[in-house]
C-alpha cells in the first residue's frame, strides 16, 4: 500500500458517533468548566483547610498559656502551619498547566516541571511539612507545666514515629508514581527535542499499564468496598475514645470531686502597724516586682516598721524561697475580701500552687502588713475519691457530649465508607485493586496466604516474583456475593479459594 | 471560556466540521469505546477553554491538531500513571484477547485494523507524526502542531513509517 492508498484509507474508515451529540455538546461544556473550577477551589481548600485549624488553635493556646515555652511551641506551629500552606500554595502557583492549545513540546515541559516540583515536595517533605509542626508541637508539650514526664515522652515517641510513617509514605508514593513519570517524560522531551528515538526500556513500561487499563475496562468485574460495620468498629470507638480521654482530662483537673486537706505549709510574713485602701495598686506592684526577680523593690513598698522588720536580705530570702517552691505568679485576682486579721486579701494562682495574700497599708500607701497563706492542696485520692470521681467522670453533661461522640463517629465512618472507592473488584481477568488500576492476573497470583489483625483476615496475594500485594478479605462487604464472584471467576484449583471460609456467607451461618 | 452566543456557535461549528478527525485522534490514543468517549470530551473541553486564543482562522487545522494531540497524550500519561501496580509482565494470551477484541469489535476492514494495531505500538510521539501525516499535514504544518522542529520531524516520521510499515507486514494475514 503507498502512502496515498494510506492517507486515503485513513480518512474514509467509518467512525462511530461519539458522546455526547452535538445538541447537547454547549450545556456538557459549560458543565465541566464548572465542575473543574468547583474541583480546583474545593482541593485549595481541602489543603489549606487543615493548616488553618492547626494555626487557629494553636493561635487560642498562644494567647491564652501562661507558661513562655508553651507559647513559644504555639507560635512555633502557627508559623509552621502558615509556612506549611505558604509552600503548598507557591508550588501550585509555581506550575501551571500548560494552555490548551501548547504544542506537545511545550506541554511536556510544563507537565515534566509541575512533576519534578511534586516530586521535590515529597522528597523535602520531613523539613516543610513534618520538621516545623513536630518542633513546635514539641515544644507546646514539654513547655506546658502541668504536663507529667510519661506523657511527654510518650507523646514525643508517637509524634516521631507518626512522622516517620508519613515520610516513608511520601518516599514511597515519590518512587513508585512521580519518578517514573518524570523518566517518561523526560524521555519524550528528550527525544521531541534531539529527534531521537524513544528510549524502549519506558516504551516497554507503557504498553503492560496501558493493557491492565484497556482489560480492566474489557471485563466489568463485580465491584466489593469495605463493609461500614467494619469500618465502624475502629472509627467509633476512636471518636469515643477522644472523647473519654478529653472528660477524663476535664475530670482530672477539676477540683469539685477532691477532698480539702489542711495546707502543707504556712508562710507569713507579718507585721501588723495599721490599715489603709489602695490596696489592688499596691498588690499589682507586689506582683509584677515579684514575677521580675527584684525583691528589693518588694521590700522599698514596705513602711519602716516592716522595713525593719523585714530588711532587705530577708525579704529577698523570704520571696526567693516563695518563688523557688511555687514559680512566678500567673494569675492575680481580687481583692476577694478579707483575709489574715481582716486585712484584704487577693488571690494568686502560682505555676505550682495558690496562696491568698492578705495586704494592710498605712496612711502613705505603704506596706504595713503582708500575709501569704497557701490555698488548701487538693489532690486526687483515687481509693478513697472513686465514686465521685465516676460520677464527675459519667455525669449527665459528660455522657451527653458521649452520645454526641458515638453518633460523630458513625457519621465519620458514614462518610469515610461513601467516600472511599471500591477496595476490591473480582473479574474473569483476576483480582482488580486500587479502583481498578491494578489487575493481578489468576495465574499470576501463585500462592495465597492469609494474615491477621485482631478480628480482621486479609490475604497475601503472592506472585511468582515473590512480590506480595496485600487484599482486603473479611472487611469486605456482601461476603455471600463476594463468594459468589470467587467461585465463578477463580481458576478451579486457584489457592484463593481455600479462604473463602474465612467469609461469613449465609451457608456458613447456618451451620451449628 | 466566556460563553456567549458567538463563542458557542464558532465551537459548535468547529466541532461539526473536524469531528471525524478529533475522533481518530481519540481511536489512536484510546483503544476502547469507554476511553474514546472520554478522551473526545476531554478533547472538546480543551478546545472549549482555548477557543478565545484562536484568532486567526486559517489556522484553525493546525490549532485544532496541537489541541487535541496535546490532551490526548496527557490523557493516556494521567491514566497510565495513576496506576500504582499494574501487571508486571507481557502476558501474550491476555494482549492477544484485547488486540484482537478491539479490532474484530470496530473495523470490519482488515486493513484499517492492521493499522491501528500497529500504531497502537508506537510512541506517543511516533503516534502524533504518523497521525499528522495520515492527515495530509506537511513538515512545518507537523512541527507547528508539536513544537518539534521541522528537521526533527523529518527524521522522526520517517524512522516512525518504517517502523510502522514493519508492524503492518507482522500484522497482515499471513
Amino acid at each position: 500500500m503507498n502512502d496515498d492508498e494510506l492517507k486515503k484509507l485513513w480518512q474514509q474508515q467509518p467512525l462511530r458517533d461519539p458522546a455526547p451529540p452535538p445538541a447537547q455538546l454547549v450545556s456538557a461544556m459549560k458543565g465541566k468548566t464548572t465542575q473543574l473550577r468547583r474541583t480546583l477551589l474545593a482541593r485549595d481548600v481541602r489543603e489549606l483547610l487543615a493548616c488553618v485549624v492547626v494555626g487557629v488553635i494553636f493561635g487560642i493556646y498562644f494567647f491564652t498559656e501562661p507558661a513562655p515555652v508553651a507559647r513559644l511551641g504555639a507560635l512555633i506551629t502557627v508559623a509552621g502551619s502558615m509556612f506549611i500552606a505558604g509552600r503548598i500554595l507557591h508550588a501550585r502557583r509555581a506550575t501551571p498547566a500548560a494552555k490548551p492549545d501548547a504544542t506537545v513540546v511545550e506541554s511536556l515541559r510544563a507537565e515534566l516541571h509541575s512533576v519534578r516540583t511534586q516530586s521535590q515536595l515529597l522528597r523535602s517533605v520531613w523539613w516543610w511539612y513534618l520538621l516545623p509542626l513536630a518542633v513546635g508541637v514539641l515544644v507546646f508539650v514539654w513547655g506546658t507545666p502541668g504536663n507529667h514526664l510519661g506523657f511527654k515522652i510518650g507523646f514525643t515517641v508517637v509524634t516521631l514515629a507518626l512522622d516517620v510513617s508519613i515520610y516513608r509514605l511520601n518516599q514511597r508514593a515519590r518512587s513508585k508514581q512521580l519518578l517514573p513519570v518524570e523518566t517518561q517524560l523526560e524521555s519524550l522531551l528528550r527525544s521531541a527535542e534531539t529527534g531521537e528515538p524513544l528510549d524502549e526500556t519506558h516504551v516497554a513500561n507503557l504498553r503492560p499499564i496501558i493493557l491492565s487499563m484497556a482489560a480492566a475496562d474489557q471485563v466489568k468485574p463485580v465491584e466489593f468496598k469495605v463493609a461500614f460495620w467494619q469500618l465502624a468498629i475502629y472509627g467509633v470507638p476512636g471518636i469515643v475514645g477522644i472523647w473519654f480521654f478529653l472528660m477524663l482530662d476535664l475530670t482530672m483537673t477539676n477540683k469539685d470531686w477532691k477532698t480539702n486537706e489542711q495546707p502543707v505549709a504556712t508562710v507569713v510574713q507579718a507585721v501588723y502597724t495599721g490599715e489603709t485602701n489602695r490596696y489592688s495598686v499596691v498588690a499589682r506592684k507586689v506582683v509584677d516586682f515579684f514575677n521580675a526577680g527584684d525583691y528589693a523593690a518588694v521590700q522599698r513598698l514596705y513602711n519602716p516598721d516592716m522595713s525593719k522588720f523585714s530588711p532587705p536580705k530577708e525579704t529577698a530570702d523570704f520571696y526567693t524561697g516563695i518563688a523557688g517552691r511555687y514559680g512566678r505568679i500567673e494569675k492575680f485576682h481580687g481583692p476577694t475580701g478579707n483575709g489574715y486579721r481582716g486585712w484584704t486579701a487577693f488571690g494568686l494562682d502560682y505555676q505550682h500552687g495558690e496562696m491568698t495574700m492578705s495586704l494592710a497599708l498605712d496612711a502613705d500607701d505603704r506596706i504595713s502588713g503582708i500575709y501569704f497563706q497557701p490555698e488548701p492542696i487538693r489532690h486526687a485520692n483515687m481509693k478513697d475519691n472513686l465514686k465521685p470521681f465516676l460520677l464527675h467522670l459519667f455525669s449527665w453533661r459528660h455522657l451527653l457530649w458521649g452520645g454526641v461522640s458515638f453518633l460523630g463517629g458513625l457519621l465519620y465512618t458514614w462518610l469515610i465508607q461513601k467516600t472511599t472507592r471500591r477496595a476490591v473488584g473480582i473479574s474473569a481477568l483476576g483480582i482488580h485493586l486500587q479502583n481498578g488500576n491494578s489487575l493481578l492476573l489468576w495465574d499470576e497470583i501463585k500462592e495465597v496466604r492469609p494474615f491477621r489483625f485482631l478480628n480482621i483476615r486479609n490475604l497475601w496475594l503472592i506472585a511468582e516474583s515473590g512480590e506480595e500485594t496485600r487484599m482486603h478479605w473479611t472487611p469486605l462487604e456482601r461476603h455471600s456475593d463476594v463468594q459468589a464472584a470467587v467461585e465463578k471467576f477463580a481458576p478451579a484449583n486457584h489457592p484463593i479459594r481455600q479462604y473463602l471460609s474465612l467469609l461469613r456467607t449465609k451457608s456458613s451461618r447456618k451451620k451449628p | 471560556m466566556n460563553s456567549t452566543p458567538a463563542n458557542e456557535h464558532k465551537f459548535l461549528e468547529l466541532v461539526k466540521e473536524n469531528r471525524n478527525k478529533i475522533l481518530r485522534v481519540c481511536r489512536v490514543y484510546a483503544w476502547n469505546s469507554a476511553d474514546q468517549d472520554d478522551l473526545y470530551q476531554e478533547i472538546l473541553f480543551q478546545i472549549w477553554r482555548g477557543l478565545p486564543a484562536l484568532k486567526e482562522q486559517q489556522f484553525a487545522n493546525t490549532w485544532l491538531y496541537r489541541v487535541a494531540i496535546n490532551t490526548a497524550i496527557s490523557f493516556v500519561r494521567k491514566r497510565a500513571s495513576r496506576s500504582d501496580r499494574v501487571v508486571h509482565f507481557e502476558h501474550a494470551d491476555l494482549t492477544r484477547t484485547i488486540e484482537s477484541r478491539q479490532t474484530a469489535e470496530e473495523n470490519t476492514d482488515d486493513r484499517i485494523a492492521n493499522l491501528y494495531t500497529a500504531i497502537y505500538k508506537l510512541d506517543p510521539l511516533e503516534k502524533a507524526l504518523v497521525t499528522l501525516f495520515l492527515e495530509d499535514f506537511t513538515y512545518e504544518q507537523m512541527a507547528e502542531a508539536t513544537g518539534i522542529s521541522a528537521n526533527n520531524v523529518g527524521v522522526m516520521l520517517h524512522r516512525a513509517r518504517k517502523k510502522l510499515s514493519g508492524l503492518m507486514m507482522e500484522e497482515a494475514p499471513k
